[in-house]
């Protein structure tokens, strides 16, 4: 199967070990995965700051990038949800935003797409999960506190292939989906509030027994990593990706 | 004024203080949860709830008409005020007909947005709020910090002292029951002392000409029920059509405020109790902006009973004051800017945009979305700082170029990690004053991709 | 102030009568027992629940009923929320059920209803200047978020449901 890699801006250029992770965890699965070095950035950033028409030409590169592509995979939700459920607004009466399904978060591409059930390999750790905001309230990757047990459950693929891994723990924090309080700008802009979110975050996944932290966005995870180390707490942090390619190594 | 970062940071710098308000907010959003969670169709009932009021607000004008007929041929008297300053002359105009210095008020969002305290007061008109935590506000002369729990800022010790100092209660009285008996004993004696009774409005019926109030603490009613005069506030959206939509409307209010099935009392008036008179003042003062405005409407839909803030982590660990609005949180952060953009510019950046509130909204108002849409008429009109508009040019014009990106971000990553950490950091401040640095890597993935994949 | 509605009514624009209102046409809840839902949510909100057979049984609860409580009639009672619909006979009630200590209901069984649509459709809130659905004691959570009974309004609240119909009418 034919995978057209999307690299968020920030991990091209912060965090390339998730991008490699990603591209062996795909090919693992028998997939020949492409990278087009035309791509930038789907604009999320842009967009949340209020900039929508500097965002439009990125969305547009976006949209053209990959057109032909069969399947768009990226290690970001918050990226996927910007193009499955803003692009349309961005772009009103373009065509081409009309049926944008086939752009997936990679856990998403594995369990759906490919039908993984079990993730191969072991990861022997107690591992918190962090649902991304817009994975979660956006994407339904996953089941939000705010919303009834009643309510049709959402599946969290995710959640799904981290708890298929031989030896792994996941614990349950309080407050599970309580957003890391990246936000984008919002870190930078109201620095406070958002120091004390990450630290709140970081604090109930240790109390729970977190040794390792993770999600599928990398945005929360620079946060949460980035609060854990000047608060000296000893939590590894690493990306969806990055757990299933160490896992089947 | 402070902009919501600076008071932000202050509220923050109390850690107990900050601490407490968060974990007492999230308690009360974990009540929410449990009492919707025990009905089967409280999803089917907020998605109703949400079509009743966009149905009210596509025919208002209609609805109003017929809220105005219905009301008087129940003997009620209507008025109509354009703005803030109106209502307070009609208020005070209707109080000072009937020569009333004495008036008691239950809980109106409204009144506090149009500032009638202090116009009644410099009028000789003493104004007792009657609603526990608005009068203690009221005591201690500052505006309320949550829609719901007007006092949650404050300590029992804060309160004990209040109560010590303006009504005579013992030092050192911190026991919540004991302060409330004194405030039962000091609000008795205001109840019956009153000439008038103003209160807010929760529904306004348009078939019947009634509206409903809803409390806990029945202040609204020991205020309508002891005085002769009763006069009503409301905006022009609390109307819906039905009284057979009411319930829809209060089996989501309570629920979504407080996590109870229903508030003690669902007070329902229709024209004026015998040998009494009834008011109601119906105000505008940019309502119909925001129904104009498209893009904001559906802000109108609110139902005024807080979850957005009780789950906002924002709202918890900045606290009301913070917002420097009558109506705070997310749900105040889409209505504020409509009235002086300028003054609220700040209010849509204060947000992760983390989506909660949308799902907790009874009436599913998309506040992220509504809250994008004012980060973008701001940054449009100038309002969100010169700076923030042309950074965001530059980046976005940067971000259409992959050469660029790669010729530049490899730049800044060698500088930077050929800076001592000291450096970094105090050059990356807004970042690392909260957070660690990442670890830079010596090359983006694309050159990565490039080398070893060669393409 | 005539041109202040006009300009109202103007800047709202939307005057046109709809054509199709939409309607509640969800689930109703419905409770394998109502009693034992209406006295959970009745005690849930800090009330109490008496059941009593007929009129002797009224009598004598009257009899040991406190001096500070006010005996009133209510109905329908609602099963999920554990209210009652009151509407005083005269201003003076409505002022004494207030002012009192204690409010006490007496309501028939018949009245129950399993939740508020039910309520609604079987009163007629319209028909006179006040109605309320009390379904506790004045409260308050204002300081702290402590749970305080008895803010403004009555302390308690009691509700007496009674088999026999015909007794609640003579109460």
């Amino acid at each position: 199967m034919n995978i057209a890699l999307f690299v968020p801006c920030y991990v091209d250029q912060l965090f390339p070990r998730v991008a490699w992770a990603s591209v062996a965890v795909l090919e693992r699965h028998g997939c020949d995965v492409s990278f087009d070095p035309a791509q930038t950035c789907c604009g999320q950033a842009l967009l949340n700051a209020g900039a929508p028409d500097a965002a439009r030409p990125l969305a547009r590169r976006f949209l053209e990038l990959f057109a032909r592509a069969d399947h768009v995979v990226a290690p970001s939700a918050s990226c996927v949800a910007t193009v499955r459920r803003h692009y349309a607004h961005l772009l009103p009466g373009d065509p081409r935003t009309a049926d944008l399904s086939r752009v997936r978060e990679l856990c998403e591409f594995l369990v759906d797409v490919l039908g993984v059930e079990r993730a191969p390999g072991r990861f022997a750790h107690r591992v918190g999960l962090h649902p991304s905001c817009h994975g979660l309230r956006e994407l339904h990757l996953g089941q939000g506190s705010e919303r009834g047990a009643s309510e049709v459950a959402h599946r969290d693929p995710a959640r799904q292939l981290l708890a298929s891994l031989d030896g792994i723990e996941i614990v349950e924090p309080a407050r599970p989906d309580e957003c890391c309080g990246f936000g984008g700008a919002f870190a930078v802009g109201e620095s406070a509030v958002s120091g004390q979110m990450g630290r709140d975050r970081v604090r109930a996944h240790r109390a729970a027994g977190a040794e390792v932290l993770t999600a599928t966005d990398v945005s929360c995870l620079a946060h949460l990593e980035g609060v854990a180390r000047r608060a000296r707490e000893p939590l590894r942090v690493l990306h969806v990706a990055e757990i299933l390619a160490e896992a089947s190594a | 004024m402070k902009s919501h970062p600076e008071a932000a940071a202050r509220f923050a710098a109390n850690e107990a203080r900050a601490a407490w308000h968060d974990q007492a907010l999230w308690f009360v959003r974990t009540k929410r949860d449990r009492a919707a969670h025990r009905l089967p169709e409280w999803e089917a009932l907020r998605a109703s709830a949400a079509e009743i009021k966009a149905h009210t607000l596509d025919h208002l004008g209609a609805y109003l008409e017929q809220f105005e007929r219905a009301a008087i041929a129940r003997g009620a008297q209507v008025h109509w005020a354009r703005d803030a300053a109106e209502h307070n002359r009609i208020v005070a105009g209707i109080l000072a007909a009937h020569g009333v210095r004495r008036a008691v008020k239950s809980k109106s969002m409204l009144t506090e947005e149009c500032g009638l305290n202090p116009f009644l007061a410099a009028r000789g008109v003493e104004v007792v709020d009657t609603d526990l935590g608005e009068r203690i506000v009221q005591l201690r002369r500052e505006p309320p910090s949550h829609i719901v729990f007007p006092a949650i800022h404050l300590r029992r010790g804060e309160i004990g002292a209040l109560f010590h100092e303006q009504l005579g209660s013992p030092a050192g009285l911190d026991d919540p029951d004991a302060l409330t008996a004194v405030a039962r004993t000091h609000l008795r004696e205001k109840f019956l002392a009153a000439e008038a009774g103003i209160t807010g409005v929760n529904f306004a019926v348009a078939e019947t000409g009634g509206f409903v109030v809803c409390t806990n603490e029945g202040n609204a009613d020991l205020g309508t029920a002891l005085p002769p005069l009763h006069v009503a506030c409301m905006g022009i959206e609390k109307l819906i059509p039905r009284l057979e939509h009411l319930p829809v409307f209060l089996r989501l209010l309570a629920r979504s405020a407080t996590g109870q099935a229903i508030t003690a009392y669902t007070s329902h008036f229709h024209g004026p109790a015998p040998g009494g008179e009834l008011h109601i003042v119906i105000v505008d003062n940019g309502r119909s902006h925001l129904l104009a405005s498209g893009a904001h409407r559906d802000a109108l839909r609110c139902i005024r009973c807080g979850a957005c803030m009780n789950t906002c982590p924002v709202y918890r660990r900045s606290g009301g004051h913070s917002y420097g609005a009558t109506v705070p949180g997310p749900i105040g952060s889409v209505l504020e800017p409509s009235r002086d953009p300028a003054r609220h510019a700040s209010l849509p950046f204060a947000c992760s945009l983390c989506g909660s509130c949308r799902d907790v909204c009874p009436v599913g108002i998309d506040l992220p979305q509504q809250l994008l849409a004012w980060r973008g008429a701001l940054v449009r009109a100038g309002h969100a700082g010169r700076a923030r508009r042309a950074t965001l040019s530059l980046v976005g014009g940067l971000l259409e170029r992959p050469a660029l990106v790669s010729l530049l971000g490899g730049l800044a990553r060698r500088i930077a990690r050929a800076l001592p950490a000291r450096w970094r950091e105090r050059l990356t401040a807004p970042w690392s004053r909260e957070r660690a640095l990442p670890e830079l890597p010596a090359h983006s993935f694309r050159s990565q991709w490039r080398q070893q994949r060669g393409r | 102030m005539a041109a202040s509605r006009d300009a109202i009514l103007a800047a709202v624009a939307a005057r046109t009568a709809p054509e199709r209102v939409p309607r509640w046409s969800g689930a109703a809840l419905r409770f394998a027992d109502p009693v034992v839902a209406f006295r959970e949510a009745l005690e849930a909100a800090g009330g109490t629940l008496t059941l009593l057979d007929d009129r002797a049984a009224l009598d004598r609860a009257r009899a040991a009923a406190s001096p500070e409580a006010r005996l009133l009639t209510g109905g329908p009672a609602v099963a999920e929320s554990g209210a009652v619909w009151w509407v005083p006979a005269d201003p003076g009630e409505r002022r004494d059920g207030f002012l009192a200590e204690r409010m006490i209901f007496v309501v028939a069984r018949a009245e129950l209803v399993d939740d508020l649509h039910s309520a609604y459709a079987r009163i007629d809130p319209a028909a006179a200047p006040y109605g309320c659905f009390v379904s506790g004691p004045s409260k308050t959570a204002d300081i702290e978020q402590a749970l305080v009974i008895g803010a403004h309004g009555p302390r308690a609240l009691e509700v007496w449901l009674l088999a026999d119909r015909v007794a609640v009418e003579a109460t």
